[in-house]
């Protein structure tokens, strides 16, 4: 298969394997909130990240279909939660996007 | 996009909002006026067991007002150490400012002992320091800032009282009232930034 123009000179960045699923605004930052707190349920995140709902779910099921956020069904005072909570995997992935784009960043000229 | 993500200013934000509300605050008003009026009226005593009630109120208002509109999280444990810590200090302070206040009173009508009365005569300006004291560092290790100007406001209702002349347990429901007061405007305003939502589960 023949690469794009645009493919060539990512990987000449040396960004071309960063994590697209990680690599946009309201995934990345559900995981930054779940890297740092231990659970939390949609409501705390979207209220926190200041969106709408919006495809918000749809950005949840797409972290837990990479396997990087767990879904977790549990009672607090006898009413049922439904949060969520970071993988291994997903905190390993996060810490490499932010090791990856850190190292990009750094490298570019003032 | 920034260099680098701020972890720690991400966990601080989270960590704030969930304190917002004000019900601290209202909680931690009636808990002043409340507790530290037997100080100063003596039939109010009876109210201390009322203050052992307000953990329960507060976590109970927290689950009736606050996760409902700002949603359900649990802190990681560094977090709930910091809040633990500030906790616990607060209940050190309180209670030893309590035990020391009975001792030194006590100690006076039962013995005679005289070191204590300048600070018996000066009193308005001994709870100024001392709540000055507990409030900065209540601020300090909750990382709190309105807890600095409740410190502030302390320090000049019962200073205040040099000049004023009013009974002495007007001071402590004065300033629990307006701690709580001010409670009460967090609360409001947390209301109307967080309304409840309905149906989103589902979404």
């Amino acid at each position: 298969m023949r690469m794009s123009k645009e493919d060539t000179q990512n990987r000449d960045l040396g960004i071309s394997d960063i994590d697209k699923v990680i690599h946009e605004p309201v995934r990345l930052s559900i995981l930054a909130y779940l890297y740092v707190l231990d659970s939390a349920d949609a409501l705390f995140l979207k209220n926190q990240i200041g969106l709408t709902w919006g495809n918000f779910s749809t950005h949840l099921k797409r972290l837990e279909d990479a396997g990087y956020i767990q879904v977790q069904k549990e009672f607090v005072d006898r009413k049922p939660v439904t949060s969520y909570r970071l993988t291994e995997l997903g905190r390993d992935a996060f810490q490499e996007y932010r090791e990856k784009l850190s190292g990009f960043l750094k490298e570019l000229p003032e | 996009m920034e260099n680098n993500i701020d972890l720690k200013e991400i966990e601080r934000k989270a960590f704030f909002s969930y304190h917002k509300d004000g019900i601290l605050d209202i909680y931690l008003g009636i808990g002043i006026a409340m507790a530290s009026s037997i100080f100063f009226y003596e039939y109010s005593i009876g109210l201390t067991g009322v203050v052992a009630l307000i953990p329960i109120l507060y976590a109970a208002s927290k689950k009736q007002y606050t996760i409902p509109r700002l949603g359900y999280v649990k802190f990681s444990n560094s977090t709930q150490g910091r809040a633990r810590r500030s906790f616990t200090l607060a209940l050190l302070l309180g209670t030893v400012s309590a035990v020391a206040g009975f001792f030194a009173f006590y100690s006076v009508l039962s013995s005679g002992y005289n070191w204590i009365e300048p600070f018996i005569e000066n009193w308005k300006i001994v709870i100024a320091s001392i709540l000055l004291v507990v409030f900065s560092l209540f601020g300090y290790v909750s990382e709190l800032k309105r807890m600095y100007y409740y410190a502030v406001v302390s320090f000049l209702v019962f200073i205040s009282g040099l000049i004023i002349t009013v009974s002495g347990y007007w001071f402590p429901l004065i300033l629990g009232g307006i701690i709580c007061v001010n409670g009460l405007i967090h609360l409001y305003r947390f209301t109307q930034d967080y309304p409840l939502e309905k149906g989103h589960e589902d979404e």
